[in-house]
C-alpha cells in the first residue's frame, strides 16, 4: 500500500519535473523574424509622415515616424537615453557650443543611396526654411546663424558645417544643456533631397529616410511598413507593421479579444477588466508615462489670482480616492509637477493633502465663506485629462465652498479660450520631455500662454533657478536646482496637482519584445519586437 | 416636362451658391484657429509658426476676399488644400467617397427591400401576428442609438461568436460589410417598413381602390398595380430625404467601425477647422442631394398622375 | 360606447398615451420619485452593480442611475418636445404656404429648404454647437433649427395632392378665403401624417442628441439627459453594463410610447378610416 503511494507520488513529482524543465526550455524562446503586427492608433487620425509637419507631442503621427526615420542621434526608447544614430554620439567642445559628429559610414536611405554629411544640412536647413512653415522648429533655433536664414539674407545656416562626408560640427548660439535631446527628435532626421523635390506634397505621404522600417503604403486610415533589409544596423524581426486608426475604445477591445490586432493602449474600465483576466493579466504593460496632469488656474484674473484661493482648491480633493475609484487605478497620485520616474525626484517635497477643513478656513480667509463661483473649461470626450475628470472633483468642491461650472469643449475653442485666459481654470495634460528642464521650462514667465504657460505663471525667484539649471553642465547639480524650482512651484500651486498618467497596453500571448516607455506608451521599439509562431499573422 | 427640368437644373446655381454661402461663414465663424491646432496641443509651439501657418493658408485676409478666392478656385475646379493634411482637397474626398457610398448605398439597399417588403406584407395582413411583430420589431430597431447598436454587434457576432471581423474596411470585402451596412440601414428599414405599411393601408381605403376592385379586376392586379404604385409616393419622399440622416449615421458607423469614409473625414475636419476639406466635401453632398431630389420629384410625378409639372 | 370598447378600438393610443404619460408624470414629481438627490455623487460608490443601495447600480463617479434617470426624463422630453415643436411650427408654415400657392413662393421656400435640407444635418448641428458652445438650450436651439425641413417637404408634397382634389375648387368657387381653406379642410387632413412625422420627429430628436455625445458635444457634464449618460456609459458597455443599459431602455420605451401614441392618434383621424369603422 505504502509502496504503491510512493511509487505514485514519485510519478507525479517526476511528470512535475519535466514539464517544468519543458517550459523553462521553451521559454528561452530566441526571438523569430517574419510576422506581421498590427497596431492600433489610439489619439486621433495620422496627418502626415513628414516629420517636419509634426509638433513634437503628436505621439499619433510620431510612434509611426520613428520607425521610418533616423537622424544624428536617437533616443533608447526603454531607457529614454541618448545612443547613436547616423552618427555617434558627439564630441563636444569645451565651450559647450561646438558639437562634432562622426558619421557610420554606409548607411544607406531607403531609396538604396548613402547617407553623407551633407544631406544633413539639407535636412535642417529644411526644417529652419522659413516656406515650409515647419512645426518643430525649435530643434535648432539656437544654431548659430538661423535668424540670418530665416530673413532670407543668406542661403546657409553658417552654424552648420560639412568637414567631411561623414564629418559635421553643429555651433550654438547659447549653451543648450538639452541640445541632444532636441536633436534625438524626429523633426531632425535625416531626408535625401531627390526624394523629397521629386514627390513634393506627396512626401508626407510616402516618405523615405533611413530607419529600420522602410514606408510601404497608407491606404485609408492603415499606414503599413515593411522591414528595410539593408538597414545598417540589426534587421527588424518582423516583416511588417501595420497602423491602423481606430479612436474607439470599444471597437478596440473587441478587435483584441478576436485576436486581430496584437497590443491596445487601455482605457480605465478595460485596465480594470484585463487586470483581472486569468488570461491577459500576465500580458499587460503598465509604465508611469511621463505626463502630468493638471488644472491651470487663470493667475491673472479672476477668483484664482488669489493664491489662498488655489490652494484651497488643492486641498479640498481627495486625489487618491478620484485615481482609485473613478480611474481604477489608472493613474499615479502625484505631489509635485515633474513625475517620479524623472531623476529629478523628491521623496521630501511636501504637497497638498486631501484637507477639507483647511480649505474651508483658507476660502474663508480669502474672502469667500459664502462660496465661490468658477468656470473650468476641458476637453469634451477624454475622462483622464479632461472635463470629464473635474467632474469626479466636483462633489469635493463643492463640499467646501466652489461652485463649479464645467464648460466641455473641442479642441479648437478650448485652445483658443485658453491662450486668451477667457476662463477661471482649464484642464489639460502637460509634460512629454524627457529632460525635466524642458518638462519645468514651460513655466517660465518669459512664456506666453500660446506657448504652454497656460496659468501665466510668473515667478522670478523660480525664473532663476531654471535659468542657471540651463547653464548647469553637472547634472547632479543641474537636477537639485529644478528641484529647488519645484518647490516653489509647488508652493506657489499655479496649477492642481491631479496625477501622474499611467500608461497601460495589454498585448497578445505571442507578442515579444514590447517595452514600458516612459515618454509615451505609444512609443515602442518595433525594430526589436517579434511575434512567435501562434500569431495568426506569423508568416 | 423639359422646361421643368431645365428650370429645376437651373435652380441648383442658386442653390450651390447659398449653401456655400452658408457653410463658409458658419466655419469661418466658429470659434477656434485651424492654424494653433497643427501646432503642438499643449501649447509649447512657437509662435511664428502658428503665424506663418496663417499665412500661408490664407487666414488673415478678410472674409469676402477668401470667399470670392474660394469660389473663383471652385470654377476652375480646385477645391483648395487641406489645412490638416496639407494635400489636395479632392484627393482627400476621392480616396474617401467610395468607401461611404458603398457602405451608403449597401445600407440603403438592405433598409429599402426589407424595409417596403415588410410594410407591404404587414399592410396586407393587418392585425395579423406578422403585422403586430414586424412592427414592434420596427419601432425597436427605431429607437436603438446606431452606436450602441454597432458596439453591441461588433461584441456579440465578432467576439463571441466570432463569424465576421469587428471592424476594419479590409479592401471593401463583403464579410467586413456586413455589419456597418446593418447597423447603418436598421433603422432607415425600420422607418421605410412603418411609413411604407402606413402608405399602403392609407391607399387600400382609397376609393379608387374600391373602384378597380369592384370593376372586377383581379385581387393581385389591385394590390399591385394600384395599391404599390400609389403608395410608392410618401415611401419615396422620405427614402429621398433619409440621405441627409444617413449621413448623421454614417459618421456614427464609420467611426464605430474604423473604416474611412467622408463622414469621419467630417468629424475630423470639423474639429480641425479644416475648412477647404470641409467646404468640399458639403460641396459634394449638396450636389449629390439635390441630384437625388430632382430623382424624387421625377419619380412623383411617374407615379402619381394627377401630379402636374408645368 | 363604453370604455371597454373604446380602448379595444384605440389600443394604441391607449398603451401610447399611457406610457408617454406615465413619462411626463415621472418628469413632472421627479423630486418625490427619485430616491437620491440629483447631485449625490459618492466616488465611494462607483460601479456597483444594481442592487439594495442603487436599484439599477451606480455609474463611474458613484452617482444612482435610477435618479439620473428619473431627473433626466425632463431634460429628455423638453430637448424633444420643443426642438419638435419648433421644427413643426416652421415646416408647417412654410410647407402649407409653399404647396397651396405654387409659384414664385413655393420656389423661394423651396430653395430655401433645399439649401438647409442639403446640409448635413449632423455638421450643421455641430456647427451651431461650436458657436453657441455647450448646453441643453443651445441643443435645442441648434436641433430646432436644422431639423424643419422634413416636416416642410411632406407637408407640401401632401398638401400639394390635396390641392387638386375637388372639394378644394368647390370651397374656392364658394368663396371662402384662403386662410379658411387652409385650416378647415387643407390642416385636417395633414394632421394624421404630420402628427405621425412629429413623434418620429422626436425621437429623432432625442437621438441626435445622443449622437453629438458621442461626438463629445452636447449637455454639459453631470446634467443626467438619457442621450449623454448612454454615450458616457458606453466605454463601460462590457464591464459595467448597466450604466448605458438602462438610460438605453428609458430611450426605448419613450420613443416605443410616442410611436404607438403617433400610430393610435393617426388612426383616429383619418376620416377614411372613421367611415370605414
Amino acid at each position: 500500500m505504502l509502496k504503491h503511494r510512493t511509487l505514485s507520488i514519485v510519478i507525479a513529482l517526476a511528470a512535475l519535473l519535466s514539464i517544468c524543465v519543458i517550459s523553462g526550455w521553451a521559454d528561452q524562446e530566441q526571438p523569430r523574424y517574419g510576422g506581421t503586427f498590427i497596431m492600433p492608433e489610439t489619439y486621433s487620425a495620422h496627418i502626415s509622415m513628414d516629420p517636419i509637419r509634426i509638433g513634437s507631442e503628436r505621439a499619433e503621427d510620431l510612434q509611426v515616424i520613428f520607425q521610418a526615420f533616423e537622424g544624428l542621434i536617437k533616443l533608447d526608447l526603454p531607457t529614454l537615453k541618448i545612443v547613436p544614430g547616423v552618427a555617434s554620439v558627439p564630441d563636444v567642445s569645451g565651450d559647450l557650443l561646438t558639437y562634432t559628429f562622426h558619421l557610420r559610414h554606409g548607411v544607406k536611405f531607403h531609396n538604396g543611396r548613402e547617407v553623407i554629411a551633407s544631406d544633413f544640412i539639407y535636412s535642417f536647413e529644411r526644417l529652419m526654411n522659413p516656406d515650409e512653415a515647419a512645426v518643430p522648429i525649435n530643434i535648432l533655433e539656437n544654431v548659430v546663424g538661423v535668424d540670418a536664414y530665416k530673413a532670407g539674407t543668406v542661403d546657409h545656416i553658417s552654424g552648420l558645417k560639412v568637414i567631411d562626408d561623414y564629418t559635421l560640427t553643429i555651433t550654438l548660439a547659447s549653451i543648450d544643456v538639452d541640445f541632444l535631446y532636441k536633436l534625438a527628435e524626429p523633426g531632425a532626421s535625416v531626408v535625401p533631397q531627390e526624394a523629397v523635390e521629386s514627390l513634393g506634397r506627396d512626401f508626407g505621404r510616402t516618405p523615405v529616410s533611413c530607419g529600420p522600417f522602410k514606408f510601404e503604403s497608407w491606404v485609408g486610415n492603415e499606414i503599413t511598413l515593411v522591414a528595410f533589409q539593408d538597414y545598417y544596423g540589426e534587421r527588424p524581426y518582423l516583416d511588417k507593421v501595420i497602423y491602423r486608426t481606430m479612436l474607439e475604445p470599444g471597437t478596440r477591445g473587441a478587435a483584441f479579444e478576436a485576436e486581430e490586432i496584437d497590443a491596445t493602449r487601455l482605457t480605465s474600465p478595460q485596465y480594470l477588466k484585463y487586470r483581472n483576466d486569468p488570461l491577459y493579466k500576465n500580458y499587460l504593460l503598465e509604465v508611469a508615462e511621463l505626463w502630468t496632469r493638471n488644472l491651470y488656474f487663470n493667475t491673472r484674473e479672476g477668483p484664482f489670482v488669489d493664491k489662498k484661493v488655489r490652494q484651497a482648491f488643492n486641498y479640498a480633493i481627495d486625489n487618491e480616492m478620484i485615481i482609485d475609484k473613478f480611474l481604477l487605478g489608472m493613474a499615479f497620485p502625484c505631489i509635485g509637477y515633474l513625475p517620479t520616474s524623472l531623476p529629478t525626484y523628491n521623496p521630501e517635497l511636501i504637497g497638498y493633502d486631501y484637507d477639507p477643513e483647511l480649505a474651508k478656513e483658507l476660502l474663508k480667509a480669502a474672502g469667500y465663506e459664502n462660496g465661490v463661483s468658477v468656470e473650468i473649461i476641458g476637453d469634451s470626450t477624454s475622462p483622464t485629462w479632461g472635463i470629464l475628470y473635474v467632474e469626479a472633483a466636483v462633489p469635493y468642491l463643492e463640499a467646501v465652498g466652489f461652485k463649479v461650472t464645467l464648460v466641455p469643449l473641442e479642441s479648437a475653442a478650448r485652445h483658443t479660450r485658453r491662450n486668451t485666459g477667457e476662463h477661471d481654470a482649464g484642464m489639460t495634460s502637460t509634460g512629454g520631455a524627457v529632460s525635466p528642464l524642458s518638462y519645468m521650462s514651460r513655466y517660465l514667465s518669459q512664456r506666453s500662454r500660446a506657448e504652454g504657460n497656460f496659468p501665466a505663471y510668473c515667478n522670478p525667484r523660480f525664473d532663476h533657478y531654471l535659468d542657471l539649471a540651463g547653464k548647469e553642465t553637472n547634472f547632479e547639480k543641474r537636477m537639485e536646482l529644478i528641484r529647488k524650482a519645484e518647490e516653489i512651484f509647488v508652493d506657489d500651486c499655479p496649477i492642481w496637482f491631479a496625477n501622474y498618467s499611467k500608461g497601460v497596453m495589454v498585448y497578445q500571448p505571442w507578442v515579444h519584445g514590447l517595452e514600458p516607455v516612459a515618454l509615451d506608451l505609444a512609443y515602442q521599439p518595433m525594430a526589436a519586437v517579434w511575434v512567435d509562431e501562434t500569431s495568426p499573422r506569423a508568416k | 416636362m423639359i422646361t421643368f427640368l431645365v428650370r429645376r437644373l437651373i435652380q441648383f446655381i442658386p442653390t450651390l451658391l447659398g449653401v456655400t454661402l452658408i457653410i463658409f461663414i458658419l466655419l469661418n465663424v466658429m470659434p477656434g484657429d485651424a492654424a494653433l491646432l497643427s501646432g503642438n496641443p499643449r501649447g509649447g509651439t512657437d509662435p511664428k509658426v502658428i503665424e506663418a501657418l496663417r499665412e500661408k493658408w490664407g487666414l488673415n485676409d478678410p472674409l469676402p476676399i477668401r470667399y470670392v478666392r474660394f469660389l473663383g478656385n471652385l470654377v476652375k475646379g480646385d477645391l483648395g488644400i487641406s489645412f490638416r493634411l496639407d494635400r489636395k482637397v479632392s484627393e482627400v474626398i476621392n480616396e474617401r467617397l467610395f468607401v461611404t457610398l458603398r457602405l451608403a448605398t449597401c445600407g440603403m439597399l438592405f433598409a429599402v427591400i426589407g424595409g417596403v417588403g415588410l410594410g407591404f406584407f404587414s399592410a396586407i395582413h393587418q392585425g395579423s401576428a406578422f403585422d403586430i411583430i414586424a412592427m414592434i420589431g420596427a419601432v425597436t430597431g427605431m429607437s436603438i442609438p446606431n452606436f450602441w447598436l454597432g458596439l453591441m454587434l461588433m461584441y456579440l457576432v465578432g467576439v463571441l461568436l466570432g463569424i465576421l471581423p469587428t471592424s476594419g474596411y479590409g479592401g471593401g470585402d463583403l464579410a467586413h460589410l456586413i455589419l456597418p451596412a446593418f447597423t447603418l440601414g436598421v433603422r432607415y428599414m425600420a422607418l421605410l417598413a412603418r411609413m411604407s405599411r402606413s402608405a399602403v393601408l392609407d391607399v387600400v381605403h382609397e376609393d379608387y381602390v374600391n373602384t378597380a376592385r369592384s370593376k372586377g379586376l383581379a385581387e393581385r392586379v389591385v394590390q399591385f398595380r394600384h395599391i404599390f404604385r400609389n403608395a410608392l409616393i410618401p415611401v419615396i419622399t422620405i427614402a429621398g430625404l433619409q440621405f441627409g440622416g444617413m449621413l448623421a449615421s454614417t459618421v456614427v458607423v464609420e467611426t464605430v467601425f474604423s473604416w474611412c469614409g467622408i463622414g469621419s473625414l467630417l468629424v475630423e475636419s470639423i474639429f480641425r477647422r479644416d475648412v477647404p476639406v470641409l467646404q468640399g466635401c458639403i460641396l459634394i453632398i449638396v450636389v449629390a442631394f439635390l441630384v437625388i431630389n430632382l430623382l424624387v420629384d421625377l419619380a412623383y410625378g411617374y407615379l402619381d398622375p394627377r401630379i402636374q409639372y408645368d | 360606447m363604453t370604455m371597454w370598447k373604446f380602448i379595444r378600438k384605440n389600443n394604441a393610443i391607449v398603451i401610447g398615451g399611457t406610457v408617454v404619460s406615465l413619462i411626463v408624470i415621472v418628469a413632472i414629481f421627479a423630486p418625490f420619485i427619485a430616491p437620491y438627490s440629483v447631485k449625490m455623487s459618492d466616488l465611494k460608490y462607483a460601479l456597483t452593480p444594481p442592487g439594495a443601495q442603487f436599484l439599477l447600480g451606480a455609474d463611474q463617479y458613484g452617482r444612482d442611475i435610477l435618479s439620473r434617470l428619473i431627473y433626466g426624463s425632463r431634460l429628455s422630453l423638453m430637448v424633444g418636445l420643443f426642438a419638435q415643436m419648433i421644427n413643426t411650427l416652421i415646416g408647417v408654415t412654410l410647407g402649407l404656404f409653399s404647396g397651396y400657392y405654387g409659384g414664385k413662393i413655393d420656389d423661394t421656400i423651396m430653395g430655401l429648404t433645399n439649401i438647409v435640407l442639403s446640409m448635413p444635418i449632423l455638421i450643421l448641428s455641430l456647427a451651431i454647437m461650436a458657436i453657441l458652445g455647450p448646453g441643453i438650450i443651445n441643443l435645442l436651439i441648434a436641433l430646432g433649427a436644422v431639423g424643419w425641413t422634413y416636416t416642410c417637404r411632406v407637408t407640401r408634397a401632401e398638401t400639394l395632392s390635396i390641392r387638386e382634389k375637388d372639394y378644394i375648387d368647390a370651397a374656392r368657387a364658394l368663396g371662402c378665403s384662403t386662410f379658411r381653406i387652409l385650416r378647415k379642410h387643407v390642416l385636417p387632413n395633414i394632421l394624421g401624417p404630420i402628427l405621425v412625422i412629429a413623434t418620429l420627429g422626436v425621437a429623432d430628436i432625442i437621438l441626435m442628441a445622443a449622437t453629438l455625445s458621442f461626438l463629445g458635444v452636447g449637455a454639459q457634464p453631470g446634467t443626467p439627459e438619457w442621450g449623454a449618460m448612454l454615450s458616457r456609459g458606453r466605454d463601460y458597455l462590457y464591464y459595467a453594463p448597466w450604466i448605458s443599459i438602462f438610460p438605453g431602455v428609458a430611450l426605448f420605451i419613450t420613443i416605443l410610447g410616442l410611436n404607438t401614441l403617433g400610430d393610435g392618434l393617426r388612426d383616429f383621424l383619418d376620416p377614411y378610416r372613421k367611415t370605414l369603422k
